[in-house]
């Protein structure tokens, strides 16, 4: 190509046009159908060694325990921190940060976040109360297996 | 006389294509690769939203066994993303590697998995030996959490007490 004059030089002349639509078209079938892998990660939540299910001794009674259970008559998940209703994420927040500092004042550094959940609410809300935990950088989270809607006053 | 007039100069400007075939072909190759190799041990579940997450790290010593938690084939998108519908167990599965499994099932295999990757020594609060593989969850964000526990008690009852729960970064959009 540089020395000019290479088609005289070479009587084979590939013509390369064709290739180079099909690649192109290839290459757009494989860029349309292609999915970007969903940018994901993880939570780490080792479970207690002595598999698992355990009940709360009298001594260890210090707690944040979320409850989320369905509501049938409007429902609806509803979630309540003690006896009090949460409205939204932001509240929940409010008030496990306040505990958090409550109790790491008096000492205790390590109070679990406790999810005291219905089986048949969504994973997501289990999921939001592990990330808003996470966000407060409270590392012991523990899941309350076969958890009931808890009776209200 | 006059003046001597030099002939026009035949330009050549066809152009190169050779690098360009070879950026395309290697486009190709990449796209061909992502499309197909992406998601083998898992399934498309669309993943709770949590910012607070960690990535995965590709070089974790530790092996892992994905359990994922997400629609029976059959149902309706309208029910899964109904919360008031797809509360009921019936419409999920459980799944290791694309092969539904009940929860006994789950056990078994677990169990295979959770043998094959012991610790070194006998954990003393456990009483036993326990397995250095982990297992990380899947489940899709409408799924009941109960199937989720269901996983979680199977796990450490086999002695797979390293348990991890997916989920995916917020994306600009919002989903």
């Amino acid at each position: 190509m540089a020395g000019g004059g290479e088609a005289e030089d070479n009587p084979v002349n590939i013509n390369v046009v064709p290739m180079v639509d099909i690649i192109f078209c290839l290459c757009v079938f494989f860029m349309c159908s292609f999915k970007f892998k969903q940018l994901e990660g993880k939570f780490e939540s080792w479970l207690p060694k002595d598999l698992g299910n355990q009940t709360t001794p009298e001594s260890e009674a210090k707690e944040m325990r979320v409850a989320i259970y369905w509501d049938e008559s409007k429902g609806e998940v509803v979630r309540q921190y003690g006896v009090r209703y949460i409205k939204d994420d932001a509240e929940l927040e409010t008030l496990i940060r306040g505990a958090n500092e409550d109790y790491k004042k008096i000492g205790k550094n390590d109070v679990p976040v406790i999810i005291d959940g219905d089986a048949r609410i969504p994973w997501d809300e289990v999921m939001t109360i592990v990330n808003i935990a996470k966000r407060l950088g409270i590392e012991k989270i523990q899941f309350a297996l076969g958890a009931n809607a808890p009776t209200t006053n | 006389m006059g003046k001597h007039k030099p002939p026009p100069l035949k330009e050549d400007i066809s152009p190169n294509v050779v690098p360009m075939i070879d950026i395309m072909f290697l486009l190709l190759l990449f796209f061909m690769l992502g499309a197909d190799m992406s998601q083998r041990e898992s399934v498309e579940v669309k993943l709770p939203i949590a910012d607070m997450i960690k990535e995965s790290n590709i070089d974790e010593p530790d092996p892992t066994t994905t359990v994922n938690v997400h629609p029976a084939g059959d149902v309706a998108e309208s029910i899964i993303n109904d919360v008031r519908e797809s509360r009921d167990a019936k419409y999920w599965v459980i799944s290791l590697r694309g092969i539904p499994f009940t929860v006994e099932q789950l056990k078994t295999q677990l169990k295979i998995e959770a043998d094959e990757f012991p610790e070194d020594a006998a954990d003393a609060q456990a009483g036993r030996v326990l397995s250095r593989k982990k297992v990380l969850i899947r489940a899709e964000r409408n799924a009941p959490f109960g199937l989720v526990q269901k996983v979680i008690e199977t796990a450490g009852a086999v002695g797979m007490y390293k348990v991890e729960v997916a989920g995916s970064k917020p994306t600009p959009a919002g989903n």
